[in-house]
């Protein structure tokens, strides 16, 4: 408690300890600190798992498994580094392995190469955005939408899935990415890119948008 | 402007908020030029919207309590043999020292081992000079009760040892007895 400028007795709420604060105590045997740090993260780390691995169970498993791993591993953990950027190094590894494990590492994924700017210039991007783009909490409650968005990013490598969740859903920065996805960081950017666009050209199939005629060259 | 890969994954960043001052001024003014651009960037826009309001979605249906209690309940478990293994595998390094410690360990045990040269058995009944020498025993005892003797030549007047000539067809070898004995200093 104390008084703010008029002389009111405000109450401050505790500031919750930082994540490294959180790690040094989990190291040290604490088992609320780390609980902390679980339900701190739990969602993010259900959220990325779910998109890729499609599967609500195994997201679940993936969530325990991947925090019984950072548990695990909590004395290797640099001071220097960010704990979610290593917590999600392990979840997207912990994904990778139950999608191996189960046997449909996607072989049969979009082909991608040097023409998607001229896929994406003859998609109609404009029909697509409208439906995205203008209103997209009002766009996904349109469960046909919502199913082919799915749909599109189920077909896209999992590598292209994992740089564009992590990105989407946590906000992640290009340095994050490339610490946590062990690329350059110039890799992130041409990474990225390429998932965008194969989302983007699988949804304008899907959503049976007339593609326009091409345009003539410059 | 045609819409090329470049353009479009600076597009990509810029909607990222990963560009430099000047590559930015670039995609703006880009963006201002060609309105199918502009599409693009509502589009990459939107597609970020549309996953999070998604995932969103998928995350608040479902039901988190006791999610904590679980990875604590296997944490708090000493972690098996298979996951044990698992994890060394995982660490390169462990097993690959792990295996060199082995390697060490097996060659030092196993390596064939060389009897002792105070174990040698061989006892010297006498010794004999074809060619005229004056030959004299040179008997030294060790800590253990062993003794090594060797002969040597007295020097001859001018003080040079002249080397005694060995006829080719006698065995230079002493005969090695079938029951090993220490050689005793008295035996000479």
């Amino acid at each position: 408690m104390r008084r703010d400028g008029s002389g009111l007795l405000v109450s401050i709420p505790p500031v919750p300890p930082d994540d490294h604060t959180l790690v040094q105590r989990a190291r040290s045997g604490d088992e609320r600190a780390f609980r902390l740090l679980v339900e701190r993260y739990q969602k993010k780390v259900y959220a990325v798992a779910l998109g890729m691995v499609k599967d609500r169970e195994e997201a679940m498993d993936v969530v325990q498994e991947a925090f019984v791993k950072v548990h695990r591993s909590l004395d290797t953990f640099k001071a220097d580094a960010t704990f979610y950027t290593w917590l999600y190094r392990i979840t997207v590894n912990v994904c990778i392995d139950v999608i191996r494990r189960r046997g449909v590492m996607r072989t049969d994924s979009v082909e991608f190469d040097e023409r998607v700017g001229h896929d994406l210039a003859e998609a109609n991007l404009g029909a697509v955005s409208s439906q995205l783009g203008s209103n997209p909490e009002k766009a996904v409650l349109q469960r046909e939408l919502g199913e082919k968005i799915q749909a599109a990013l189920e077909q896209i490598p999992e590598k292209h899935r994992a740089i564009l969740l992590l990105r989407e859903l946590d906000g992640l920065s290009y340095e994050e990415l490339a610490q946590v996805l062990e690329i350059p960081k110039g890799t992130v950017m041409s990474r990225l890119f390429h998932a965008r666009a194969k989302v983007q050209k699988l949804l304008s199939e899907s959503l049976g948008i007339p593609l326009p005629a091409p345009e003539e060259e410059d | 402007m045609s819409l090329n890969p470049a353009t479009l994954q600076l597009l990509s960043a810029y909607v990222d908020g990963e560009l430099n001052a000047s590559d930015r001024e670039t995609v703006e003014r880009a963006l201002t030029a060609d309105p199918r651009l502009r599409e693009v960037e509502r589009s990459m826009r939107g597609l970020g919207a549309a996953v999070r309001a998604l995932s969103e979605a998928e995350v608040a249906a479902v039901d988190f309590t006791g999610v904590a209690d679980r990875v604590l309940g296997r944490v708090s478990r000493r972690p098996g043999v298979l996951d044990r293994f698992r994890e060394a595998l995982r660490r390169p390094w462990l097993p690959v020292g792990g295996l060199i410690a082995v390697a060490a360990a097996a060659f030092f045990f196993l390596r064939p081992v060389e009897p002792p040269a105070s174990a040698a058995g061989v006892v010297v009944q006498s010794v004999t000079a074809d060619t005229p020498a004056q030959l004299q025993p040179v008997v030294l005892k060790t800590e253990t009760g062993d003794a090594i003797i060797w002969l040597v030549e007295h020097p001859d007047a001018s003080g040079a040892h002249r080397p005694t000539v060995l006829p080719n067809d006698k065995p230079t070898q002493a005969p090695v007895p079938a029951q090993p004995q220490r050689p005793r200093a008295g035996e000479l």
